[in-house]
């Protein structure tokens, strides 16, 4: 049985099937292609195989996300928890697709870092200060120079040569993880959290392991007194897949936790499943898993959140269990549960430790979502891009120059292709310049109209309730209006984007007609626009719900309505200026830069077949594979992928 | 106080003897309890809208908590007789509003703020701490809850942290786990002190003889100190733990007001009753609230209300906030035929200003 728990779930497995199909299909046509589309071939399959899938692991502290990770790794204690939340690190473990070698690498923090740190106190620290709360600025500046002071007295003269640094290894061991993202509150210990204080990643890898390659990032949790921390785990969400939200079963979503899901319902909304841990603790398990769920239903419906997420219970601890076949380490509860949990289910105690850790059934969840989506999305593209090379491979074979007196010079092919590299650039930047005036008025706007209707109810509920002792601006209101603007803007200038690939496309296929005289309307596709990304930037609002105290501290201070008023636009107005300029540079602009190096490969792809067959050099040699075959596989891999989901679904009953 | 689920009700039952008020793992859906002692069976519940109705023979542990914001039991447990209880609504409760707790805080003499040690004081606690007047913090206590659930290496490390982050915040903190208290509260010294009940008590000014319970002598429990730069544990007496905003006045000296058909002490912001005497056909209880309500209406006109008079017709109602806590209010109610009202202000004056002098001299803010 062991060995069965070790495994990867039945339904990873199975996404795991179709992505070693995808692979192979992907490195089958890299033979069956010549020249830049078999160089564009190779960096394709390339990029699937170096992004395998992330699974973040997120929630607030001491709610066992750690001990989760593991689990899902299936390495109890690899990664150190600690009973007082410390370390700021994200740590990600890459694992799976049978290959690679162990490996450990570790980020520190730079001096650029600890000054942003000791200058801002974090986001928060900047919020703390607006509202006049300099001795709460202060907090968290002494916060961070006692972190900095313990990592000096640690490491003495060699902390000013580690900053900016990283250190590798060839290895993995808890013992080596330890020493950098440990808990370091053992000052005695020479070698626990050594580095802990200024670790600021850690990126393992754990080789020869089967199943579908995946990473495990386990993050720093939200609604720790260490507020620096807040923002690295929404940092982390960056180029997250999947979200496993952790609740501890004993205290199911608070208010912290909603606000976790709301930023993250921002972000990237179908790609959410909440795992409700610590299930091992409940004293009356059955009852009470109804009544959580129930309750957790109860609060999406009373925040009008439709989409519900998938909902998980199970326990870390009792994975733990399973996985080292030692019960020892359990409470005395816990130990009671599982046993009546196994003979109830007449299993043998690790085997009902596993089945109730509800690690298989959070595998099901995350290997569902991933078939249906993210994985669907980036195989279908890869598939797709596959298809037309092979198909512009067979064209290419096909076509026949036209005799050299009717067909234009090679100079002048070269010309007209740097002509269209240059028009195409060229609307692209001023696509993106007039968007930008029109998206940051659009901003503008809509945080102004936010400031006088927040404004207004402020007013109001003096009017109503008298002088207040507690306040909020409407956070939540304020992520949906920005989330929607954004939605739309990205929207308008993936259409830009994808007209000008289009207009690229038809004058390409133009030079084509003029040298080869074929049909020449659809010879060349256009390339697809790449996409803009999660907003992380919303992720910003989740520090307004949390400075609750500093809405406050403010209405403490004060009691000029006007003057609270006038903060409160202020404070908006600044939090909307730096989200505005974070979705600027990473959204925005990162798919602008994105869409012109699209553009660019389309055309040097192009621009070279078409010198070919300019030159009078009309087919490419002959391919040692057929492309018939190739593409044969391609659209079957394509169903696979389709079907995927349905599969993993049947399996998962 | 707390966040839900850390072991509030657990805390008041272990107090009680009694598995009184239901626990559970998601917020518990019932209004904030205030246990006041007395024979069993009598319930008065105050509405969020602000009015007070007796819930009567209701099981007031059914009552919807979206309708009711508290609820007043009588109980006979034999600690009641040397305090009140006040169990309050979880706060991170999203189903809640934010700041009920903040709202109580003035008609409270010390705060028991329970964490629980598995995840002991994340920011949202101390975000909704930070909240309380300054002067009550100073005389609070912050409990460590489910203390079974950790072990000695992990509490002492737990107790390490929070000695660092809550400096400033609590007058003691303690370790408590209500489960193992509750099996060793007839049990000896030892295990009475290490499930922490000892500590629990010792900050309450309590003994074990309070709780009703037969037992030897109590060893000095163990609590940890305050911070240096707080001022020694206030410890106040028993008198003072009842309802010392209160202590001092004289509510029962009014009913011989020529005219006095009844008279209270008024909560004005929560429009609760917190002492009464007379009243006889009228429910006093509910009047206090409205009249609460007049007295709120009638800041917004003018900040310094000194007294109102209200002539209504069979009733005459005298309105006098406190000077030292406007929050508290002495409401009382004439009868006109009977009564003069100029007398009757100053026999007012008089019952509230002629106070203890172990009166508290900082009012909380």
């Amino acid at each position: 049985m062991q060995s069965l728990i070790e495994r990867p779930s039945m339904e990873l497995d199975q996404v795991q099937h179709v992505a070693a199909e995808v692979d192979a299909v992907l490195t089958a046509a890299t033979d069956a292609l010549t020249g830049e589309r078999r160089a564009s071939q190779v960096e394709i399959r390339d990029a699937l195989r170096n992004a395998p899938p992330v699974i973040s692991v997120v929630g607030q502290v001491k709610a066992g996300k750690t001990a989760l990770s593991n689990a899902l790794l299936r390495r109890p204690r690899l990664l150190p928890s600690d009973v007082n939340p410390w370390t700021s690190a994200v740590t990600a473990v890459r694992l799976g697709g049978s290959g690679g070698r162990d490996s450990a690498a570790f980020r520190f923090l730079s001096q650029e870092d600890w000054t942003a740190l000791r200058e801002n106190g974090g986001h928060l620290g900047e919020l703390a200060r607006r509202t006049g709360h300099a001795d709460e600025a202060a907090t968290l500046a002494r916060q961070v120079d006692g972190l900095r002071a313990r990592a000096i007295a640690r490491l003495g003269r060699n902390f000013e040569a580690l900053l900016g640094g990283e250190h590798s290894f060839d290895s993995v061991s808890p013992e080596l993880i330890g020493r950098y993202v440990a808990g370091g509150s053992e000052p005695d210990s020479e070698t626990v959290g050594r580095y802990a204080e200024i670790t600021k990643s850690a990126e393992i890898t754990l080789g020869g392991v089967d199943g579908l390659a995946r990473i495990i990032r386990d993050t720093p949790g939200v609604n720790d007194p260490l507020l620096i921390r807040e923002a690295m785990t929404l940092d982390a969400l960056k180029d997250t897949d999947i979200c496993v939200v952790t609740l501890s079963a004993g205290q199911a979503m608070t208010l912290c936790d909603l606000s976790l899901i709301r930023v993250l319902f921002a972000i990237k909304a179908e790609n959410i499943v909440i795992f409700v841990n610590r299930s091992d603790e409940l004293t009356d398990p059955a009852a009470q898993m109804t009544e959580i769920r129930a309750r957790i239903l109860e609060t999406f419906a009373e925040y009008g959140l439709n989409a519900v997420p998938p909902v998980v219970f199970g326990s870390a601890a009792w994975a733990e269990a399973a996985l080292t076949g030692d019960v020892g380490g359990l409470s005395r509860a816990s130990r009671a549960a599982l046993l009546e949990a196994a003979v109830a289910a007449e299993l043998s105690l690790l085997d009902a430790a596993w089945a109730k850790s509800g690690i298989a059934e959070l595998e099901a969840v995350i290997a569902e979502m991933l078939g249906a989506g993210v994985l669907r999305r980036r195989f279908g593209h890869a598939l797709r891009t596959t298809l037309s090379h092979l198909r512009a491979e067979q064209d290419a074979g096909a076509l026949r120059a036209r005799p050299a007196e009717e067909r234009p010079a090679t100079a002048e092919v070269s010309a007209r292709v740097e002509r269209i590299r240059q028009t195409r650039s060229a609307e692209l930047d001023r696509a993106l310049d007039s968007h930008a005036l029109s998206f940051k008025r659009a901003f503008t706007d809509l945080i102004e109209d936010f400031i006088a209707e927040q404004t207004k109810r402020l007013r109001a509920d003096v009017e109503a309730h008298g002088p207040m002792r507690s306040w909020m601006a409407d956070a939540i209101r304020f992520r949906r209006i920005i989330s929607g603007l954004y939605q739309q803007a990205m929207a308008e200038q993936t259409a830009r984007f994808e007209a000008i690939f289009q207009r690229t496309a038809r004058d390409l296929s133009q030079i084509y007609a003029d040298l080869a005289g074929t049909g020449a309307a659809d010879r060349v596709t256009p390339p697809m626009v790449p996409d803009a990304g999660a907003p992380i930037a919303i992720g910003r609002t989740l520090a307004i719900d949390m400075a609750g105290r500093w809405w406050h501290g403010l209405l403490s201070r004060t009691s000029r309505t006007d003057r609270i008023a006038q903060e409160i636009a202020t404070m908006i107005r600044r939090e909307g200026k730096a989200i505005l300029d974070q979705l600027e540079g990473d959204n925005r602009l990162a798919q602008a830069i994105a869409a012109r190096s699209e553009l660019t490969r389309c055309i040097e792809a192009e621009g070279a077949a078409l010198l070919t067959l300019a030159a009078g050099r009309g087919a490419t040699p002959p391919t040692p594979v057929s492309a018939d075959v190739i593409e044969q596989r391609v659209l079957r891999a394509f169903d696979a992928v389709n079907t995927t989901a349905a599969d993993v679904r049947i399996a998962a009953q | 106080m707390g966040e839900f689920s850390t072991g509030k009700s657990s805390l008041v039952n272990l107090l009680l003897g009694q598995k009184l008020l239901p626990t559970r793992a998601t917020a518990t859906q019932i209004p904030g309890v205030m246990l006041e002692h007395g024979p069993a069976g009598v319930a008065v519940a105050t509405r969020r809208d602000g009015r007070v109705v007796s819930v009567g023979s209701d099981d007031p542990m059914a009552l919807d908590y979206r309708v009711y914001a508290f609820v007043r039991l009588r109980n006979p447990a034999p600690v009641l007789k040397k305090v009140t209880l006040f169990d309050t609504p979880g706060i991170s409760d999203p189903l809640l509003p934010l700041s009920a707790h903040v709202e109580l805080a003035d008609t409270l003499d010390t705060v028991l703020w329970c964490t629980p040690a598995t995840h002991a004081w994340r920011e949202s606690e101390h975000a909704a701490w930070r909240q309380i007047p300054a002067a009550l913090r100073e005389r609070a206590t912050l409990v460590v809850t489910k203390s079974d659930l950790i072990g000695d290496t992990d509490r002492t490390r737990i107790e390490q942290r929070l000695a660092r982050e809550t400096e400033g915040l609590f007058a003691h903190r303690i370790f408590l786990s209500a489960s193992d208290a509750e099996a060793a509260r007839s049990a000896s010294d030892a295990e009475w002190h290490e499930s922490g009940g000892a500590a629990l008590l010792s900050v309450l000014g309590l003994t074990r003889a309070d709780l009703g319970i037969a037992c030897q002598t109590e060893p000095a429990a163990h609590v940890a100190p305050a911070p240096p730069s707080q001022p020694a544990p206030v410890v106040h007496s028993v008198q003072d733990q009842v309802q010392p905003p209160v202590a001092g006045i004289d509510i029962a000296a009014l009913a011989t007001v020529p005219g006095c058909l009844g008279a209270s002490l008024v909560d004005c912001e929560t429009g609760l009753m917190l002492r009464s005497v007379g009243g006889g056909d009228l429910d006093l209880d509910a009047a206090a609230t409205e009249a609460a309500g007049v007295l709120r209406a009638a800041r917004r006109l003018s900040s310094e209300i000194e007294d109102l008079v209200v002539n209504a017709g069979a009733l005459v109602h005298l309105l006098r906030p406190l000077l030292e806590e406007p929050n508290l209010a002495v409401h009382l109610i004439l009868d006109p035929a009977r009564a003069e009202p100029q007398s009757a202000r100053a026999r007012m004056d008089t019952a509230i200003q002629d106070r203890g002098p172990q009166r508290r001299g900082t009012p909380p803010h």
